[in-house]
């Protein structure tokens, strides 16, 4: 196991045991939880509804739940860090929704915050522009390691959080062909990353 | 319900949170059903999920987040069984006679005030609980990193015409976070935090936003500091809530990553 795997199971050990501290009502626990996530959280929220005010309140809104709800968390259903980030994905576009935000200007704003230099060079490929903004590190060599039509269909889907008919409307393609080139995708991606079903650990 | 195999079709947009809400409600209610093949994806999905949005850089919620947070499950824990409506107590003037109706109308604007000023002075209770909760879990840390061979103190010096402010942070080569001590600062104002920096390659690095009170002091947890030996320097400006990319406003401490000497790192 490399030292990336390695602490990415020492942290959702603790994750584990955090949660089941909160089970029992600890609030020291969900103080100690916000700590080990809450720039993740943060940091997604902000990429999808691309300011500070909804990102903190979609922060505040996730270990809300955490806490009201680690009770009927089924661990069978995947790590606690899975449940907390599709949470927090599902409440940013909510978000987005709610406050009729358009999916371009969700792209346009998303990553607004990293380095001017960056900002203003010009990508001919969105995508490039997408890689070249995500931290450093084995999502970004697995991602790189995509063909470009399963790239493009990740990027729409899960950073520029697009729905399959809107991905389907953006490319021109038919919704079936999203549909397969986005699982194709995710299957590659998770070879790629030897991603583990961890629900059981 | 929905059918398995257009179920097994969502389950990517479903854990992407892409859905509407009656799909989303209806993939739901699919997996709630015992779907063993639709959970098998929607884990594989959804951890794979979580890696992918551990690669969008990082960034920290300011402090008040937490204090917000802390306070909202200390009251649904404690207020909810305290707090006494005044409605419960009109039916009972109807039943009794007008100078006794009266009475009670004092009684219970008595009662309700009181009430109001316990409310407050929970409210109040709350948000200093909050906030020990919250320094305690960064004192553990801070002891934590204290007790640590190799960890190390920065002195953060006032910048005028605040020159009494200081501050000190405690940093290992080994651990990914720091922890900061601030004193002595003017308390920042309702639309404006305090954000501090780090500086990395020659630029400057935001390693987390936060609000200074009334008693001049603040103490918070610096999260995702990867490599603590190559940070060159620490400086705190003041800037609009929420921070900055950038730093733009005044400087009110600064200094030097002084590393000691640590022979058995090399």
């Amino acid at each position: 196991m490399n030292s990336g795997a390695e602490s990415s199971q020492i942290a959702i050990q603790k994750d584990k045991r955090l949660f089941e501290r909160i089970r029992q009502g600890d609030q020291r626990a969900l103080a100690e939880i916000y700590d080990h996530r809450s720039s993740l959280v943060y940091s997604l929220a902000f990429s999808i509804v691309g300011n500070v005010d909804d990102s903190e309140e979609v922060t505040q809104e996730v270990f809300l739940r955490v806490w009201r709800k680690a009770k009927i968390f089924d661990p069978k259903r995947g790590s606690a860090l899975a449940w907390i980030v599709t949470m927090t994905r599902r409440l940013a576009i909510d978000r987005t929704r709610s406050k009729s935000y358009k999916s371009q200007s969700r792209s346009v704003e998303l990553f607004s915050q990293i380095d001017e230099s960056v900002s203003s060079k010009h990508y001919s490929n969105p995508t490039d522009e997408m890689l070249l903004r995500l931290q450093t590190g084995e999502v970004t060599i697995a991602l790189k390691n995509l063909n470009e039509k399963h790239l493009e269909v990740i990027n729409l889907s899960y950073y520029q959080s697009m729905s399959h008919s809107e991905i389907a409307a953006h490319l021109e393609s038919p919704l079936g062909t999203v549909k397969s080139r986005l699982r194709e995708a995710v299957n590659h991606l998770r070879n790629s990353l030897n991603a583990k079903v961890r629900s059981n650990d | 319900m929905i059918e398995h195999k257009i179920a097994y079709e969502l389950i990517e947009e479903f854990v992407f949170g892409t859905l509407s809400q009656e799909e989303h409600d209806q993939v739901e209610e699919h997996l709630d059903s015992g779907c063993e093949q639709c959970a098998v994806r929607y884990r594989e999905v959804s951890e794979l999920s979580a890696q992918l949005g551990q690669a969008v850089p990082q960034k920290s919620p300011a402090s008040h987040v937490k204090e917000n947070l802390l306070k909202q499950i200390l009251g649904e824990s404690e207020f909810d069984s305290k707090e006494v409506s005044s409605k419960t107590i009109w039916p009972w003037v109807s039943a009794v006679s007008i100078a006794a109706s009266l009475l009670l109308l004092f009684w219970a604007n008595s009662l309700r005030n009181e009430l109001l000023q316990v409310r407050d002075e929970l409210h109040q209770s709350q948000g200093q609980i909050a906030r020990l909760i919250q320094d305690s879990s960064v004192q553990k840390d801070a002891a934590f990193l204290l007790g640590l061979p190799c960890s190390w103190l920065v002195d953060l010096k006032g910048v005028e015409p605040n020159k009494d402010a200081f501050a000190k942070v405690v940093l290992n080569p080994k651990i990914d976070f720091a922890v900061a001590y601030v004193y002595r600062m003017p308390p920042s104002p309702a639309d404006r935090e305090y954000q501090l920096w780090i500086e990395l390659d020659g630029q400057p690095v935001s390693v987390g936003v936060f609000k200074v009170g009334q008693d001049g002091q603040a103490l918070l947890k610096l999260q995702s500091i990867s490599d603590p030996m190559s940070i060159q320097s620490f400086q705190v400006t003041i800037e609009p809530k929420g921070g900055l990319a950038k730093p733009s406003g005044m400087q009110y401490l600064t200094g030097m990553n002084a590393m000691p000497a640590m022979p058995s790192m090399h």
